[in-house]
């Protein structure tokens, strides 16, 4: 910058390096605001160092390190960088890797390729401040670092051409001219990607496994004893955008319940009964969730136990808070969102349930097992028979996804003799028993657990989570209990394995992806529209937001969203205006026209022709300079004669004839 | 914005020698005969609605003359037969068959005087000739001769004994128009020189019906008129069919009647294209007559008219 005042002191204009100098540090400096908020004090001062180190070299003209030294030096940073990289840890350690780059390049001894790749780095910043940061801010340096990068990769054009190129004030301001017409040009690029790339409902990366018949994974009923083993399946079921809860085990997604036991199969007898809804606990939290489905979930619609509004899709409530699609096999993903209250006890409605049906068995199921729940409960009250039986389950039973009975009574076999299952197994197990012992029970198949994105700020939950619970009906407390005898520690939360700490950082960018490009249809464009005009009407509110209403807006849109909207508006407003003066170049020459005129203070009605408009225009002498162009005019537009360069040319000159002659 | 500031200045030679060449005969009734000549070479009839004593007749004999046409009168009364204006058989003894007398229609130019005078019966048939350009007599079609121009008078005033045309009867008019008290420097140089009757009969023809067709076809095959035009009259047309004060806008027999005037004022300012101007120049003229207002009188038709002008762009 200094350097750009001394050369102008000179007067022979300024140094095409000086300007590109210029331009690379307020790249550099926008890089660093996008990361001050992300990377470490020491990488910050660091920086800072390294920037004023740089514009001293450049100030006095010392000789710059050698880059052998340097480029040694940005390895073993980099490397130390790249050690402390974790999970949740990733675009900070990739925003500490670029600035520290950039400070270093800003070091070298800069050719043209040089300062290209500073902005390059620079525009790298701004990928990786998107993926975090929702602040509005984002627009300026987004726009900022194009216009650095157009005019940087202009300005280094020339200087490998012409490196000791000095410009004329003139070839400067014409220079950014043409810097931002080249910005705005660039701009529908971005337009095209986003309203061009195809709405593909299949996953960006195809990191996950295959899906099969016997892999875990949610169904809609649990059938005992027709698979040996069972493959762990890391297919993505569905993420759930919310704040992070705690204990990932106690996380229980409800999909549906499971009331009717045939002897081998657990189902739903959704269709012939009609169930009541449920009241939810006043004093339990509240959660609110915003799902984004994979396709083939049968349309059941997931949500933390237990959801009690489900908004933005065409939904069925089953009532005991399972919900579905309207259409039952949903081919696609399905984005809703759902409010849960956490709380592991349902009470009804009306306060109380069709006892017989949920303590309904085939008739003269298992006499053996009969026996045993008869011989353990004995003489107990309700809450006393459900303790035994769990602890019966906890005590001599394991975990196991393999050697799983396949005989016809498996429920019998597990009980009895292999003593290892699966979450349905021991769902099955406790509800049979204590229906058996006369309490009514009742399965809810759903999911367990999930692992947390940090940085998306979402859980992913993996058909390896798919989980079968039990919920037992307290007669005293007058709810549905949920108990869940399955082992605690297996089945859930062992997704970590798969997803590692990059497989979650591409499971971030898969999610964007869904979100913004494949999800996006006519609702995300009113929203935007809704948000920009909000903005525009209101910029004082809109840009302090509250927490919460920014937190909505950031996840509804994000920030680049927002950015490429308010882009793509821009860019359709000037194809439009331009659109329409190609459309009727005439137009463009009347209103150019009817400027002229208004200058000497006659205006001309719409319902006026020109001619009639020319007739009332008292001085003679304007009105004879305006003649040529309205007989012109009229000819061409009247005759419907193409407006070629020619005749434009002609009423052009026309139009400045009029306009020159004033006070002469 | 009112349609009388739209300049108009004949340019066409042939229209302009004809105008100094009436002019003597003619004291201050130029605009008048602008008008006529307009509603000649456009093919239309004119209907003339004028206190009597302004010159009406002089003004349809003068045109007819310096036209070379044939010029045929009707005076209306309310015993005016149709067979007096189109002619009857007459029983000849000595041939013992009937002979066609063409009556005052069979001729180019016909100046029917007070034509709310006749019968409705009469009317229709007068009215049937015009926009026909034939006339039938005991079963036998004649043609009329071509050009046929009629210019009809009416006193706006008199209303005892008359029979107003009907509403569909004017529509078959091209234009109604006045020609008004002179202005008063013209009118001392008619008291000065006194009447001009027997002094058109001098007046040398300068057309032939021959060339008035030929004019008319080249005006109708040589004037374009732009897609803009036709949008901005359907404009205008469709406004005076939304208009609430108007209970009966333009007819398409109206939009045409405009259209084939424009085109002819074009041709008068020697120009192939039409312009908005044209269009507006003698609009009043074209459509006054046929709008039918809710109320109101014709001062307000006239004003109704020109808010509707002015909320038109002329150019879209």
């Amino acid at each position: 910058m200094n350097r750009l005042l001394k050369t102008q002191e000179i007067g022979t204009g300024v140094s095409l390096r000086a300007i590109l100098n210029a331009a690379v540090a307020i790249c550099a400096v926008l890089a660093f605001f996008m990361g001050s908020e992300l990377i470490g004090a020491l990488y910050a001062w660091g920086f800072l160092a390294l920037m004023a180190f740089a514009f001293f070299i450049e100030w006095q003209d010392l000789p710059h390190p050698p880059r052998l030294l340097i480029n040694l030096a940005t390895l073993a940073a980099l490397g130390g960088i790249f050690t402390r990289m974790r999970r949740n840890y990733i675009i900070e350690a990739l925003m500490e890797s670029l600035l520290l780059m950039i400070a270093v390049k800003m070091l070298e001894d800069k050719k043209a390729r040089d300062y290209v790749q500073i902005v390059l780095l620079g525009l790298a910043t701004v990928v990786c401040y998107a993926m975090l940061s929702a602040e509005k801010a984002f627009i300026v340096y987004c726009f900022g670092l194009g216009l650095l990068s157009t005019l940087t990769l202009l300005l280094s054009t020339w200087l490998d051409k012409e490196p000791g190129a000095f410009l004329s004030l003139k070839e400067i301001r014409q220079l950014f001219t043409r810097t931002g017409a080249l910005f705005v040009v660039m701009l529908p690029l971005c337009l095209l990607l986003f309203f061009g790339l195809p709405r593909t409902t299949a996953p960006l990366f195809g990191m996950r496994g295959q899906y099969g018949i016997t892999s875990t994974g949610f169904s809609d009923q649990v059938q005992l004893g027709d698979a040996s083993s069972i493959q762990s399946n890391n297919k993505l079921a569905f993420r759930a955008e919310m704040r992070p809860l705690g204990d990932e085990r106690t996380l229980y997604w409800r999909g549906t319940v499971l009331d009717l036991f045939d002897g081998r199969a657990w189902i739903s007898s959704r269709n012939n009964v009609d169930r009541g809804s449920f009241s939810p606990d006043p004093d339990a939290p509240r959660v609110e969730q915003q799902i984004f489905l994979e396709a083939g979930n049968r349309g059941y619609l997931f949500a933390l136990d237990q959801p009690f509004v489900i908004r933005g899709v065409d939904v069925i409530s089953d009532g005991d808070g399972a919900f579905r699609h309207r259409s039952r096999s949903v081919g696609r993903r399905v984005q809703y969102d759902a409010v849960s209250v956490l709380s592991s006890q349902m009470k009804p409605l009306n306060g109380a349930i069709n006892k017989r049906r949920y303590l309904s068995l085939p008739d003269s199921f298992s006499p053996r097992l009969q026996a045993l729940v008869a011989d353990r409960t004995r003489g107990m009250s309700d809450r006393e028979k459900i303790s035994e039986i769990l602890s019966f389950l906890a005590s001599e039973f394991s975990y196991s996804l393999e050697g799983l009975p396949n005989t016809r009574d498996a429920l019998e076999q597990f009980i009895f003799v292999d003593k290892k299952g699966n979450c349905e197994y021991f769902a099955a197990a406790l509800s049979v028993m204590l229906r058996m012992a006369g309490v009514p029970t009742r399965l809810v198949a759903g999911y367990r657990g999930g692992v947390y994105n940090e940085a998306g700020g979402y859980y992913i939950i993996q058909e390896q989570n798919a989980h079968v619970w039990v919920e037992v009906w307290d007669t005293e407390a007058g709810a549905w209990t949920r108990y869940d005898p399955t082992p605690v520690g297996v089945g859930a939360g062992s997704g970590l394995s798969a997803y590692d700490t990059f497989a979650l950082y591409l499971d971030l960018l898969d999610y964007q992806w869904s979100k913004l490009v494949v999800n996006y249809n006519w609702e995300t464009q009113a929203e935007l529209v809704q948000n920009l005009r909000e903005i525009i009407r209101n910029p004082r509110a809109s840009l302090t937001p509250t927490r919460d209403g920014f937190r909505r807006l950031g996840s509804a849109l994000s920030a680049p969203a927002i950015a490429l909207a308010a882009s793509s508006a821009c860019v359709a407003l000037l194809y439009l205006v331009r659109g329409l003066r190609r459309r009727r170049p005439e137009m463009a020459l009347l209103k150019d026209f009817s400027r002229a005129m208004r200058r000497y203070g006659y205006r001309r009605h719409e319902s006026e022709g020109l001619s009639e408009f020319l007739a009332r225009v008292d001085d003679a002498g304007l009105r004879l300079r305006a003649l040529p162009f309205v007989a012109a005019f009229e000819e061409h537009y009247y005759k419907d004669l193409p407006l070629d360069a020619a005749t434009s040319r002609y009423l052009r000159n026309q139009i400045e004839k009029i306009s020159r002659s004033r006070g002469s | 914005m009112s349609m009388s500031n739209v300049p108009f200045a004949v340019v066409n030679p042939r229209i302009k020698e004809a105008l100094i060449h009436l002019s003597p005969s003619l004291h201050g009734k130029d605009d008048a005969l602008i008008k006529v000549l307009a509603c000649i070479f456009s093919n239309g009839h004119l209907l003339l609605e004028d206190l009597p004593g302004l010159g009406k007749t002089t003004l349809a004999i003068a045109v007819a003359r310096a036209l070379g046409l044939d010029f045929g009168r009707v005076q209306c009364t309310n015993d005016l037969l149709p067979t007096d204006v189109t002619g009857l058989n007459i029983f000849r003894a000595e041939k013992g068959d009937f002979e066609f007398h063409p009556g005052p229609i069979f001729n180019n130019l016909v100046l029917v005087d007070e034509i709310n005078r006749a019968t409705p019966k009469t009317q229709s048939a007068l009215l049937e000739a015009m926009g026909e350009e034939q006339a039938t007599i005991d079963g036998t079609t004649y043609r009329l001769p071509r050009p046929f121009f009629v210019v009809a008078t009416q006193n706006p005033v008199e209303h005892s004994g008359t029979f107003p045309l009907p509403e569909s009867q004017m529509d078959r008019f091209m234009m109604k128009v006045s020609i008004g008290y002179p202005l008063k420097d013209a009118e001392r140089e008619i008291l000065r020189v006194g009447s001009q009757k027997d002094k058109l009969s001098d007046i040398e023809p300068m057309f032939t019906p021959d060339e008035i067709l030929r004019l008319q076809a080249s005006i109708e095959r040589d004037v374009t008129v732009s897609d803009k035009i036709l949008d901005y009259m359907l404009n205008l047309t469709e406004k005076t069919r939304i208009s609430p004060n108007i209970a009966a806008g333009i007819s398409t027999r109206g939009a045409m009647s405009l259209l084939q005037l424009a085109k002819t004022l074009a041709w008068m300012q020697n120009r192939d294209y039409v312009i908005p101007e044209d269009v507006k120049a003698m609009a009043e003229d074209v459509l006054l007559h046929r709008l039918q207002l809710r109320q109101g009188s014709e001062e307000t038709k006239r004003e109704i008219l020109s808010a509707i002008f002015s909320e038109v762009p002329t150019i879209v």
